[in-house]
């Protein structure tokens, strides 16, 4: 019973993830796009969808690391 | 800190959303006016780090809402650093997310995927097996007999498949099947089906699983209509 209920809530997550991670309304898919002409970076997974010039200002603070590990 | 915003879907409102609803990092969800729509979003704190748990919260908030909206998820993870930066996105693709509000409407996803019988699983029937001293012909030869069991599968999965869509199709407004061929799944397909006939949905889902009970079904739904957004 235990299993089944675990397998049962296996496949829900993954259909959750089907969908949540690959469908819907997509506004950045590249690494870098314009949107109303401010350059807009999409990083992995961790996604943060920020201008460069923000971007360069946040060079130092604990968002760094994400950027970092995602330029790598 | 700079500000992040996580959205979450666009609504067919510019009104206030629901209290209550708490989106990544336990930031209150509202709603974004802009033009007559809106979208829905929530302060961050920072990065999202946890990928899975983040996912599961994101499709919570939209769950949440397509009860009372019409919702086009956002795929996740969208964040932005201003409300500017949003609006900017709103204004680009407004006509867009306006036609496909109308088309949406009151209208929900359910998800089947269909996996063959275990006797007749293609990934058991298709493991390569050559023999350690095999000569290339032999190689060749059951190289071959795969290929052939393949085109058997291919074909009673698009027949499978074609039986199936038909019980459903009468109960839908769109559908994406994706073709399946030998693989793991004997038939894969999302249906996007109106509120008011969600029910007869699942009735003839179970009318048509009754009929070939040997396979193995997973019914997921409703939705929100992840899979029907364009562009």
């Amino acid at each position: 019973m235990d299993s089944a209920v675990a397998t049962e809530k296996d496949v829900t997550l993954l259909e959750v993830l089907d969908r949540v991670l690959d469908k819907g309304v997509v506004v950045a898919g590249d690494l870098v796009i314009s949107v109303a002409d401010v350059d807009l970076i999409y990083v992995g997974l961790r996604v943060l969808l920020s201008s460069v010039e923000t971007m360069e200002r946040l060079r130092g603070s604990p968002l760094a690391d994400v950027w970092n590990e995602s330029t790598l | 800190m700079t500000a992040l915003y996580a959205t979450y879907c666009i609504i067919d409102s510019d009104g206030r959303v629901p209290e209550g609803i708490t989106g990544l990092h336990g930031g209150v969800v509202w709603n974004l006016p802009y033009r007559g729509i809106g979208v829905v979003v929530s302060l961050l704190a920072g990065p999202v780090q946890d990928i899975v748990a983040g996912a599961v919260q994101h499709e919570a908030v939209v769950e949440q809402l397509m009860w009372t909206h019409t919702v086009l998820p956002m795929r996740f993870p969208t964040v932005f650093v201003s409300q500017e930066a949003i609006l900017g996105m709103m204004s680009q693709r407004y006509d867009g997310f306006r036609e496909n509000l109308g088309r949406l409407c009151h209208q929900v996803e359910f998800g089947i995927r269909v996996l063959w019988p275990v006797a007749n699983c293609p990934a058991a029937q298709f493991r390569v097996q050559v023999p350690h001293e095999s000569s290339g012909k032999q190689y060749m030869r059951e190289r071959y007999r795969q290929y052939q069991c393949r085109q058997v599968l291919s074909e009673q999965a698009d027949q499978f498949g074609r039986k199936l869509d038909a019980v459903l199709s009468e109960f839908v407004t769109a559908k994406r099947l994706r073709k399946t061929g030998a693989g793991a799944f004997a038939f894969d397909g999302v249906y996007l089906v109106d509120w008011d006939k969600g029910a007869a949905f699942r009735r003839a889902f179970a009318e048509a699983r009754s009929c070939e009970p040997d396979f193995e079904y997973l019914l997921s739904g409703p939705w929100p209509p992840y899979s029907f957004v364009a562009g």
